[in-house]
């Protein structure tokens, strides 16, 4: 079936609109340079293929573990630079999206972290790395929690009134205490629901949930096929959503303002690391405001009679083996 | 025979557990190189606020920031947050400024960066630009400005107040 989406799919690429981005054009003007930069440099070996876990520290940890994570900050400004590295807290929001704290802020993650240095004096150009240290006491609540670890510079003083800039960069750190390899994350996608916006603007909306024990950083693409005369679009990527354990979100797809209402057939897959969910629906988009929601049922993957027919030679299998190993020692016995 | 099996099982048994839990060690002590590159904020300049009409306003210079880590879906969000301008003896509360993120653009890659309005600035970072549908290496800029209302600078003298971006 899914193949035969893909080739239908395909076809209709032949005769997908061209739809013209309304992007934002670089102005002239001189480069400027990247700036103040963090990069995690190690992930621990079994999270090594999940993407998420290359730009934040992600782990689960038992009560009373320590760990370790080396990250590299890099001047890359035009003069020699005084820079600051603090723990810093931070939270996800109940409607999604990871909110990090003022300088002054702590949570309980950020007072068990530490770095080995908390001011650089770097070189324009110099490069240095820094260990992170997570010490999760013996006493810590099991759950997972979020934090940021920041290197900062502060600007100069302005000259009379104004605004001294301060400009800091991190990485984000999501941290789940329990035993073992903790709760499972997962998602699921509940409903898509076609509107319009403010500006006219066409956009799907999934309507999705955390299942799972983990943090989520939500994001996807959004194919339309069978539409209109036959058109397809996409697929278009959706605005990344990071949302808590518990709590429900929307990930929104936006689309072009000059849009044929349908009724079109929606294809979305969400994504966070390794975390891989789809949904199909047919979706009309309204002349304005919001549309109807279509609500999706997560397809039934274990089909009961393959775990009684599984069960079944399971047991045989146990039953044939009982049966020699008895056969054997009598045979042994006899000699 | 089975003496010793049961002997060495139970030997076996109370060794492990004075030894540590190998799922720990496995999970945090053995790590690979990453291979993404960095995330980074351009340097911070000075900003002046110059009077026109009723207000004070001025633009904070650009905010540029490169996200190198080369993530197929990549992300990224810039906030802003902002203390009271102080001169030494009266402030004037951040909730009387407005930041306007202006019109983003894109310097590199593939990135829709959207700049934000926050009508009333605090100490709590908001967002001031979203670095959204992205996909692999990007850089994205913006020169966002200040406004606060003139009157509220009763007293004369050169007031400060501190702004900081933070992007993860």
């Amino acid at each position: 079936m899914r193949s035969l989406t893909a080739f239908l799919m395909a076809a209709l690429a032949v005769f997908a609109i061209p739809v013209a981005h309304a992007q934002p054009s670089a102005p002239s003007g001189p480069p400027i340079l990247p700036g103040l930069g963090v990069r995690l440099l190690e992930v621990p070996e079994n999270l090594a293929d999940d993407p998420r876990a290359q730009i934040y520290v992600i782990d689960n940890v038992s009560p009373g573990t320590t760990i370790m994570r080396q990250i590299e900050i890099t001047n890359r400004t035009s003069a020699a630079r005084s820079v600051d590295i603090y723990p810093g807290a931070a939270h996800i929001e109940d409607v999604g999206g990871f909110a990090v704290e003022d300088g002054a802020a702590m949570n309980e993650l950020s007072s068990w972290m530490s770095v080995d240095r908390r001011k650089l004096e770097m070189a324009t150009g110099q490069i240095e790395p820094v260990t992170l240290t997570i010490a999760v006491p013996k006493d810590a609540p099991e759950g997972e929690q979020y934090a940021v670890m920041w290197a900062q510079i502060t600007g100069p003083d302005p000259a009379g009134s104004g605004t001294r800039l301060v400009n800091r960069v991190g990485i984000r750190v999501y941290l789940s205490v329990g035993p073992g390899n903790g709760p499972a994350a997962n998602f699921r996608i509940d409903s898509l629901t076609p509107r319009r916006s403010d500006v006219g603007a066409s956009e799907v909306v999934a309507a999705v949930t955390n299942t799972g024990g983990r943090a989520v950083d939500l994001g996807g693409q959004l194919t339309l096929t069978e539409g209109p005369g036959g058109l397809s679009l996409g697929p278009r990527d959706a605005t990344v959503l990071t949302l808590a354990p518990g709590n429900e979100g929307e990930v929104v797809f936006s689309l072009n303002a000059d849009f044929p209402a349908g009724p079109w057939k929606a294809f979305v897959s969400l994504r966070s690391g390794l975390l891989h969910k789809e949904a199909t629906a047919t979706l009309t988009f309204p002349s304005s405001g919001v549309g109807d929601s279509v609500t999706i049922t997560e397809p039934t993957t274990d089909k009961p009679w393959i775990w009684i027919i599984g069960t079944g030679i399971a047991v045989a299998l146990a039953a044939i083996l009982a049966a020699l190993l008895l056969m054997r020692r009598r045979s042994r016995r006899s000699t | 025979m089975r003496k010793f099996v049961v002997a060495g099982a139970v030997a076996l048994g109370a060794a492990s557990l004075l030894l540590p839990s190998t799922a720990n060690a496995a999970g945090t002590t053995v790590t690979v190189t990453v291979t993404a590159g960095a995330l980074s904020i351009s340097e911070p300049s000075a900003a002046t606020l110059s009077l026109s009409g009723a207000t004070y306003s001025g633009n904070l210079g650009f905010v540029q920031v490169t996200d190198d880590r080369g993530n197929l879906v990549a992300t990224w969000t810039a906030k802003a947050a902002m203390t009271d301008f102080a001169n030494g003896t009266e402030t004037v509360p951040a909730s009387n400024v407005a930041y306007t993120g202006g019109v983003a653009s894109i310097v590199s890659g593939i990135i829709v960066p959207v700049a934000q309005i926050i009508p009333s600035m605090s100490t709590t970072p908001a967002n001031a630009c979203l670095g959204t549908v992205g996909v692999g290496k990007n850089a994205a800029k913006w020169n966002p400005s200040l406004s606060v209302a003139a009157n509220l600078f009763a007293v004369s003298g050169s007031y400060t107040a501190t702004l900081t971006h933070s992007v993860v």
